[in-house]
């Protein structure tokens, strides 16, 4: 198992509906050939540099998923044979560059916007908790180790 | 254009974070080493050391692929 990452440029004229249909129809390929999907991004309709098949614009989704080393090549013949995908890249990452985040397609309903938000604000409160737990740690190495340095800081802060 | 500055230094040396945006998906950063016409400016301009040289012209070929940037651009219609 491998790991790797595919970003494909979707017809600028498919709406939401039929992307989020291309979306899943590449992920059921994916997961038939015993991969696993680990990351999707969609970065949306952005301007080409160039004119692939005289489009000027085009909707870039990205994913990142495990797939045996010979199962590729199907997936890039179904990429290929697609007429909806104007291009695609297959590269090869390392399991470190997998990035954290949703496999799921992201909906973009107003209902979903607040929950998503909370999420955020979830995640930002465990940070700091982590931090102060850090900083907790610290001063009591500090203070076994060199207990005049720990008084002087105490001093400062105070 | 602050990279193309005189002193040769490598920008990418003991710079973690900045080698890590040496990725297609980072298309707006690689700009600043291809030229208006598109085209890849070579090292000894950019100070940029060869094992990162090496890098960045193999994920600018893959942005390129892409159309996140262009095989050739004319400035005059940009």
């Amino acid at each position: 198992m491998n790991h790797y990452e595919t970003v494909y440029i979707v017809h600028p004229a498919i709406q939401e509906g039929r992307l989020n249909d291309i979306i899943t129809k590449f992920h059921n390929k994916i997961s038939k050939l015993k991969g696993e999907v680990l990351y999707l991004e969609n970065w949306g309709k952005k301007k080409l540099a160039y004119a692939i098949e005289k489009q000027k614009y085009g909707t870039f989704v990205m994913c990142q998923y495990s797939l045996d080393s010979q199962a590729v090549k199907e997936i890039s013949q179904e990429l290929e044979l697609n007429p909806n995908i104007l291009r695609y890249l297959i590269s090869k990452i390392e399991s470190l560059d997998v990035k954290e985040g949703s496999n799921k397609l992201e909906i973009k309903d107003k209902a979903d916007a607040p929950k998503s938000k909370e999420v955020e604000n979830d995640v930002k409160e465990e940070s700091r908790t982590d931090k102060v737990e850090v900083n907790e740690a610290s001063e009591e190495v500090i203070e076994n180790d060199k207990e005049s340095i720990s008084e002087d800081k105490i001093e400062e802060d105070a | 254009m602050a990279i193309l500055s005189n002193n040769r230094i490598c920008p990418f040396k003991e710079d973690a974070d900045l080698i890590k945006k040496i990725d297609y998906k980072e298309y707006k950063f690689l700009r600043k080493f291809i030229t208006e016409q598109g085209k890849i400016i070579p090292a000894h301009v950019t100070g940029v050391s060869a094992k990162y040289q090496r890098l960045i012209t193999s994920e600018i070929k893959k942005a390129r692929v892409l159309a996140l940037l262009p095989f050739s651009a004319d400035p005059r219609y940009n």
